[in-house]
C-alpha cells in the first residue's frame, strides 16, 4: 500500500477571452470505474468549485484555491487525473462555458507548475454561431466525462481556450519500498 | 531544545513524527493605489499537525508607500515556526489578511490570501495573490443598475460608495465599469481562515486586489526516515 499526497493550489486562469471566471474541478481516479477500485481518497476534497473572480477581460483571473489530497493506492494504474470546467459569470449571475481541460497529477515527487490548456466545443451550425456571438451561449458537453475519457472524441470539433494554472507539490509514501524508481532530482 | 538533543542521539528509536521548520519574513505588499496597510498573519493546519515553536498569529505595523516610489509597502515582518506532524495531509498554510484605513480612518479589508508553506526544503520567494470578496447582495446590485441608467450620476455613485465605506481612489475600481464601482461594497469573511479552506467558495465573488511577497526558508526533518519521498530540488518544473 503506497500513499500519494497532493498539496498546492489552483492558482489562476490565463488567456481567457471572457471576464469573471470560475472553475469547477474534480479529480478522477481508476478511470472513473467503480469496479476494480485501487485508489482510495483517505482525506481531503476531490472536487469543488472556486469563487468567481470578477476581473476585467484579458487579465489573469486569480482563484488561489487550496488543494490538499491524500490518496492510498495498490497500483500505478488509474493514476489521478485533474479535470476542470471554466465558466464565465455575467453580471446577472448567468454562467456560460469558457473551457474544459484535464491533466494528470505528476507521478514523481516534486513541485510543479502545471498549465492545463483548455478547449470548448465549436458551434455546430450557423445559428449556433450567431447565438454564441451575441449571447455567449457556447455549446456544452452533455457528458462531462468526455473531458478526461479516451473514447468518443473524434466527432467533436473544438476551439482553443485559455490556460488553467495549477501549482502543486506531490509527495509519495512507500513507493520506493515497492521498487518504484524516481529520477535523481527527488529522493 | 528537545529536538537538538534527539538529533545528537544516534541510537534513538526510529522517528514517529516529522518536523517542518520555517523561517522567513512577510516582506512587502503591492496594492494599486492603496496606502497605510497592515497585514494579519495566521497559520492554518490540519488536525494531525502541531505547532511546536513559534507564534501562530501575528500583526504587522501599519506601512505606507514611501514618497516617490512604486506602490509597494514594506512590512519586513519576521516569521519563525516549527511544526510537528504524522501526516502530510493538512500541510500548513499561511493566511494573510491585509487591512487598510479609508479617509475616515475606518478599518477596511484590502485583501485576503493564502498559500501553502513550500514542500521543497530551501529558500523560496512566494508571491501570494490577494483578493477581496465582493458583496452579492441584491440591494447594492439593484442600486447599481438603477444608477447606471441615470446620466451624470458619478457624484451620487461616489456618495453611495462612501456610505458603503468604499473609498474612491483605487485605480482598479475606477477602471472598472460603473456597477462594480458602486457594488464594490467592502465585505469581510466571518471566518478569517476562509481563504485557506476549499469549502464554501462557490458562493463568493471576489476581485484581485494585489500581491504580498513572502520570503521563506524551509527545513524538513525525518520525512525520509518515515518513508516519504519529497522533492529535493527547488526549481519549479513547468509542464505544458
Amino acid at each position: 500500500m503506497a500513499e500519494v499526497h497532493v498539496v498546492g493550489s489552483i492558482a489562476q486562469g490565463e488567456d481567457f477571452d471572457e471576464p469573471s471566471l470560475l472553475c469547477k474541478w474534480s479529480i478522477v481516479t481508476d478511470d472513473g470505474r467503480a469496479d476494480n477500485k485501487r485508489w482510495t481518497l483517505l482525506e481531503g476534497f476531490a472536487s469543488g468549485q472556486t469563487q468567481v473572480d470578477v476581473m476585467p477581460r484579458g487579465e489573469p483571473c486569480v482563484w488561489s484555491y487550496p488543494l490538499d489530497l491524500h490518496y492510498s493506492t495498490t497500483a500505478l494504474q488509474g493514476w489521478p487525473k485533474f479535470h476542470c470546467e471554466v465558466w464565465s459569470q455575467d453580471s446577472h449571475g448567468r454562467n456560460s462555458l469558457a473551457g474544459y481541460g484535464f491533466c494528470y497529477i505528476p507521478s514523481s515527487p516534486g513541485t510543479y507548475e502545471l498549465k492545463v490548456c483548455t478547449w470548448r466545443p465549436k458551434p455546430q451550425s450557423w445559428l449556433e454561431y450567431v447565438s454564441a456571438f451575441f449571447l455567449g451561449a457556447y455549446p456544452q458537453l452533455k457528458d462531462s466525462d468526455l473531458i478526461w475519457r479516451q473514447d468518443d472524441r473524434y466527432r467533436l470539433s473544438t476551439f482553443a481556450s485559455g490556460v488553467v494554472v495549477l501549482r502543486i507539490s506531490v509527495i509519495t509514501l512507500g513507493f520506493e519500498k515497492h521498487g518504484i524508481q524516481y529520477s535523481s532530482t527527488s529522493s | 531544545m528537545a529536538t537538538s538533543s534527539a538529533m545528537l542521539d544516534r541510537n534513538a528509536a526510529p522517528p514517529s513524527t516529522f518536523e517542518l521548520h520555517v523561517t522567513g519574513q512577510v516582506e512587502s505588499g503591492s496594492f494599486a493605489g492603496d496606502d497605510n496597510l497592515y497585514c494579519n498573519i495566521l497559520v492554518h493546519h490540519g488536525i494531525d499537525w502541531q505547532v511546536v515553536a513559534g507564534m501562530e498569529e501575528g500583526v504587522t505595523q501599519v506601512a505606507s508607500i514611501s514618497p516617490g516610489s512604486d506602490s509597494r509597502v514594506v512590512w519586513n515582518f519576521p516569521l519563525e515556526l516549527t511544526f510537528k506532524s504524522t501526516n502530510v495531509y493538512g500541510w500548513p498554510q499561511i493566511v494573510l489578511t491585509v487591512h487598510g484605513t479609508d479617509f475616515l480612518n475606518r478599518d477596511v479589508i484590502r485583501g485576503y490570501g493564502s498559500v501553502h508553506i513550500p514542500v521543497v526544503p530551501g529558500a523560496h520567494e512566494v508571491e501570494v495573490p490577494m483578493f477581496r470578496p465582493l458583496s452579492v447582495g441584491r440591494l447594492p446590485r439593484a442600486m447599481a443598475q438603477m444608477l447606471t441608467c441615470l446620466p451624470q450620476s458619478s457624484l451620487l455613485q461616489q456618495f453611495i460608495g462612501w456610505i458603503h465605506a468604499t473609498p474612491a481612489g483605487s485605480a482598479r475600481d475606477v477602471l472598472h465599469s460603473c456597477p462594480s464601482y458602486v457594488t464594490a461594497v467592502v465585505v469581510e469573511y466571518i471566518d478569517p481562515k476562509r481563504p485557506a479552506l476549499p469549502t464554501g467558495r462557490e458562493v463568493t465573488r471576489v476581485r484581485t486586489s494585489g500581491t504580498v511577497v513572502l520570503k521563506l526558508n524551509v527545513v524538513v526533518r525525518n520525512m525520509k526516515q518515515l518513508g516519504y519521498s519529497i522533492p529535493v530540488s527547488s526549481n519549479l518544473k513547468v509542464y505544458q
